[in-house]
């Protein structure tokens, strides 16, 4: 919702607002491309910027795929919906209605949030959204809830919880590090190939 | 319609085709140690690099509500105590209250 508010602000049409929800559908990338497109950037240096941030998803979109169904337009369609959120919710043993379940009813509330969002934006004076309140909290709260009780699941019920979970707290202070040298956007591959060797010489 | 607005959305759509897209429909044949690594080890490390960046960036912004208030959400979900929707509110709350009790020069 947020983002359809910032959105219209920045001269966005309700159209456009609702194709980048549609066809994009990315949270934070779409935040990043709107102060790009007002700068008047080009298609290819925004592409380096989205497909940069959202590089999180190559091994989500690998691990998830066993679950998705054969039909290659189904398959193509449910992909394209895969979020944070629906990575976090799902489980290896969902599949087939499971997936749309969940897949679709994240990204039609986006996007009709989206939309919600620009409507609003339309209408509610400037003065009201103060610049300093923080509006995507409870996103923050809600992926951290969903990334916890995953690793809840994978890593608590291991045979070797304490080692397990040792290189867990290790690989979070290294992610940490990561982020000061290579900053949020690009440190992502780099934090997740060396979480998983960690994990991998204890995780039996 | 502005040009560099679709040039965004072009953006975004090709990313997603991508990095969501084309990784489902690439099958490589994989060693078994390798697959271990990809189906056990890389969502367990996804999620411990979502949860620092989910709190990098809130408490670059709001240290000491952001820290408390993550912390909460992240030992009742460990917990296992209250669903989804009571720790959004939980959470939530929380932080909006410890910053309105530091914006009141209470700590």
């Amino acid at each position: 919702m947020l983002f359809g508010v910032l959105a219209v602000r920045a001269d966005w049409s309700l159209l456009e607002v609702v194709a980048i929800s549609l066809l994009g559908f990315s949270g934070s990338v779409q935040f990043a491309v709107l102060p790009l497109a007002e700068s008047g950037a080009g298609f290819f240096t925004m592409l380096l910027v989205t497909a940069s941030i959202n590089s999180r998803y190559l091994p989500i979109a690998y691990t998830s795929a066993a679950r998705l169904p054969s039909a290659a337009g189904e398959r193509a369609c449910l992909a394209h919906m895969l979020g944070d959120e629906a990575y976090a919710t799902e489980h290896e043993r969902d599949s087939g209605a499971g997936l749309w379940g969940i897949r679709l009813s994240i990204f039609a509330a986006w996007v009709l949030a989206g939309l919600v969002g620009a409507l609003l934006g339309r209408v509610i004076p400037t003065n009201w959204l103060g610049a300093d309140v923080n509006l995507g909290y409870p996103a923050s709260v809600v992926l951290m809830y969903l990334s916890a009780a995953q690793l809840r699941a994978r890593l608590w019920h291991n045979e070797r919880r304490s080692a397990v979970l040792a290189a867990a707290v290790l690989s979070a202070g290294l992610a940490l590090l990561l982020i000061q040298w290579f900053g949020p956007v690009y440190f992502w591959i780099p934090s997740i190939l060396l979480t998983t060797v960690i994990l991998g010489r204890v995780w039996p | 319609m502005s040009e560099p607005v679709w040039a965004a959305i072009a953006a975004l759509f090709t990313t997603s085709g991508l990095v969501r897209i084309l990784p489902t429909f690439i099958s490589p044949r994989i060693a078994p140690r390798t697959r271990r690594y990809l189906e056990r080890l890389l969502p367990a490390a996804v999620f411990i690099n979502f949860a620092v960046y989910i709190a990098y960036s809130e408490v670059v912004r709001e240290p000491i509500p952001a820290l408390l208030s993550l912390a909460v959400v992240g030992a009742v979900a460990c917990l296992n105590r209250l669903g989804l929707i009571g720790t959004a509110v939980l959470g939530t709350t929380l932080y909006f209250v410890l910053i309105d009790g530091i914006g009141r020069g209470g700590w």
